[in-house]
């Protein structure tokens, strides 16, 4: 097999230079950045290998025709090769694979042969899609939000959103115009009430930017010596060494001594004053660096910050507590909603740990997704509209999708988390929203729901259970004391 | 458990220590010959394969990178559970760094007892006169605890190779050691069935991930 068009000698057409082209290089690694950097144009080669010796073959198809999408080969050593289709042709592989599949499960069926002998253990052709009845029903129904719809229904002549519900709403599954961003971000991350007009606004905003600056004076002028020394070491050392780092391929932050550099540190610094229990820890670089680069006003981006830290509680502060709520939670979704996935997690050691999706609540998908759509999921997450929690039905939509072939290979844990891994920054990131919106209606369509997950849906806006429907809560018995032990 | 004819050997290895220090620059260094100065910070565990050769024996290592700032402790058992060789690295600029080396051989002097092969590596060398970490103290300090001591520089490529190389070595030096002297002990070592190596040629080259 071969990684090159035969038909097409052109090096100029190489899959791997349309997607050089077009952004989509996959990374050297799951450690590289997931801005593709400039490469000087690479001269087509050979690579093939023996498809009988391969582990598994996939096909993800990733466009409605079915004509694009990748080809991953997975040796036994779990090594990837991943060849993309972004012009069509996939399809026509499919077939010859497909003939070639038949033609070894024929083999295989000879009498007098007692093992399934198939040289590989895998093969799937993978359709992604969500059927209509797997979706949320109001799916499709609200429009994206514009500059023309938001600025001409959604806010009035004075600046106020009267229906809050009804952006977020739109924001939910229409999504949000990137020019947009700037302006209505700081709605969803609390930094202003959605019933604030443009004057009111402006106060809140001479108030805050006061605020701000008095913490940066706390930071620099009120420090004891003592103070100032156990600051630097545990705090400011680590953010020094982590803001470098961070989204360097986004052209806000490039180049040496750029000044957005300085000022996300600065903003991770007064936070780490702001909030000396959470003070700083690695990750919060990686949330920061979108939202700056959208609002670019140091104190209006701290504030926005402060909202997505505290306030809009899908951001998982990397805390132990944290991040234990956040994953029992998904481990019962698993167990009530994916219970084949629930079951093949039992089988493995170490499994329910779910390592390979920590880091996908740490920082919501941001290494996942390719940034245009992982910022469309941190906007669905900050609309809480109907849950506080939706990112972790896109983690159980990820699974959904993707965890098929886990289960067909009966993929260990060292093994999922690579396949996951391998996964990020091609998987489909708008199928993945539709099918989380759709495990969450379905997630409340439950009658019952165990004691497990009761706390998820406290302390929700309007409330996951702001419709008609409330589900009883019952005891798991899993656990000692229980305020919904039937007595 | 013996070795079949040809078969490869699997060792787990785990590199450890505060973040940025350098971690995942050693491991890129190691396997793909890269580095930069720019990447994006570890959050996420997640490990990486090198075959090699070493006295006519086929190993294949799997080398997990943790993240140094793991804010979420409870995990640390899950990477290094069933490790053959830890690379406690630290930055030679940075003494705290070389505390929480102290810290995690004693974690896993406590956990593993001498199961495992230790290394410690002290990186960034080429920042030799930012050095904080003297030298005879990280020296005499791996000496008390019986594990090696490495300078390397992911950035210069000094001492990656050789640090793994030793590392693998002494890993199959206890293996050998541990297998005649404990025929029926439970290995951590485990054999895959012999295979043509892939061919890795390609226009993105072989992932590993």
């Amino acid at each position: 097999m071969s990684s090159c068009d035969e038909g097409n000698p052109n090096w100029m057409s190489t899959p791997e230079f349309l997607a050089l082209k077009h952004n989509l290089v996959f990374p050297d690694s799951v450690h590289s950045s997931p801005v593709p950097q400039r490469r000087a144009p690479m001269k087509c080669r050979r690579f093939s290998v023996d498809l009988s010796q391969m582990r598994s073959l996939r096909l993800f198809f990733n466009d409605d025709n079915c004509t694009c999408g990748q080809l991953v080969v997975a040796s036994r050593e779990s090594q990837y090769k991943i060849l993309h289709f972004h012009h069509g042709g996939l399809d026509h592989l499919a077939q010859v694979l497909h003939r070639w599949h038949s033609l070894l499960h024929n083999i295989k069926l000879t009498p007098g042969s007692e093992e399934p002998n198939l040289p590989y253990r895998h093969f799937m052709v993978c359709r992604p899609e969500v059927q209509k009845s797997e979706q949320h029903p109001e799916e499709g129904k609200l429009p994206k939000i514009t500059p023309e719809l938001f600025y001409g229904k959604v806010m009035n002549g004075k600046g106020v959103i009267e229906d809050d519900l009804f952006l977020r709403k739109c924001v939910f599954f229409g999504g949000l115009d990137k020019e947009l961003r700037r302006e209505v971000w700081p709605f969803l991350l609390h930094c202003y009430p959605y019933n604030s007009t443009y004057e009111e606004r402006e106060i809140i905003l001479q108030i805050r930017t006061r605020e701000y600056e008095e913490i940066t004076r706390r930071r620099l002028e009120k420090m004891t010596p003592e103070q100032h020394a156990a600051f630097r070491k545990t705090i400011q050392c680590v953010i020094e060494k982590d803001v470098v780092r961070t989204d360097r391929g986004n052209p806000f932050f490039a180049g040496e001594n750029n000044y957005n550099v300085e000022i996300m540190k600065n903003i991770l610094l007064n936070y780490a004053v702001y909030n000396p229990v959470l003070g700083y820890t690695q990750g919060m670089s990686d949330l920061l660096a979108p939202v700056l680069c959208e609002i670019k006003c140091e104190a209006e981006a701290f504030w926005c910050f402060v909202g997505l830290m505290q306030r809009a509680i899908f951001v998982c502060t990397p805390t132990d507590n944290d991040m234990d709520n956040n994953l029992s939670y998904l481990r019962e979704l698993i167990r009530l909603m994916l219970p084949h996935f629930y079951k093949h997690l039992e089988k493995h050691v170490d499994a329910m740990e779910l390592l390979f999706c920590h880091r996908w609540i740490l920082l919501c998908f941001k290494r996942e997704f390719t940034e245009a759509v992982a910022l469309r999921m941190w906007e669905a997450c900050w609309a809480n509209y109907q849950t506080d929690y939706f990112h972790l039905f896109l983690c159980l939509a990820i699974i959904a999708v993707y965890a098929d072939d886990v289960i067909a290979q009966d993929l260990n844990t060292d093994e999922m988390l690579l396949h996951f891994s391998s996964l990020a920054m091609y998987m489909d990131g708008r199928l993945i929203l539709r099918k989380a919106r759709g495990l969450l209606h379905q997630f409340r369509q439950l009658v019952r729901i165990p004691c497990t997950l009761a706390g998820m849906c406290q302390r929700c806006g309007p409330g996951i259970w702001d419709s008609t429907h409330r589900p009883s809560v019952e005891c798991t018995g899993a656990h000692d004391f229980c305020e919904y032990t039937v007595q | 458990m013996t070795t079949a004819p040809g078969g490869t050997n699997n060792f787990k290895v785990v590199l450890l220590g505060e973040g940025c220090v350098g971690k995942t620059s050693l491991l890129l260094r190691y396997i793909e010959d890269k580095f930069n100065d720019k990447h994006l910070t570890t959050l996420q565990a997640t490990f990486l394969n090198k075959r090699l050769n070493i006295k006519g024996k086929r190993i294949n290592l799997s080398i997990w990178d943790t993240a140094g700032q793991e804010k979420f402790h409870a995990l640390g058992p899950i990477y290094y559970r069933n490790s053959n060789g830890a690379i406690l690295v630290y930055d030679i600029t940075d003494e705290d760094s070389f505390g929480k080396v102290k810290n995690w051989v004693k974690e896993l002097k406590k956990m593993l007892g001498s199961d495992i092969v230790l290394i410690i590596a002290g990186n960034k060398v080429d920042l030799e006169h930012e050095r904080t970490v003297p030298l005879e103290e990280a020296e005499s300090y791996a000496n008390m605890v019986g594990a090696k001591h490495y300078y390397t520089s992911a950035k210069l490529n000094q001492g990656v190779e050789e640090l793994f190389l030793d590392l693998t070595r002494e890993m199959l030096e206890k293996y050998e050691q541990n297998s005649q002297t404990e025929v029926n002990r439970t290995s951590q070592v485990l054999v895959v069935d012999d295979e043509t190596p892939v061919q890795s040629s390609c226009c993105s080259g072989t992932k590993s991930n």
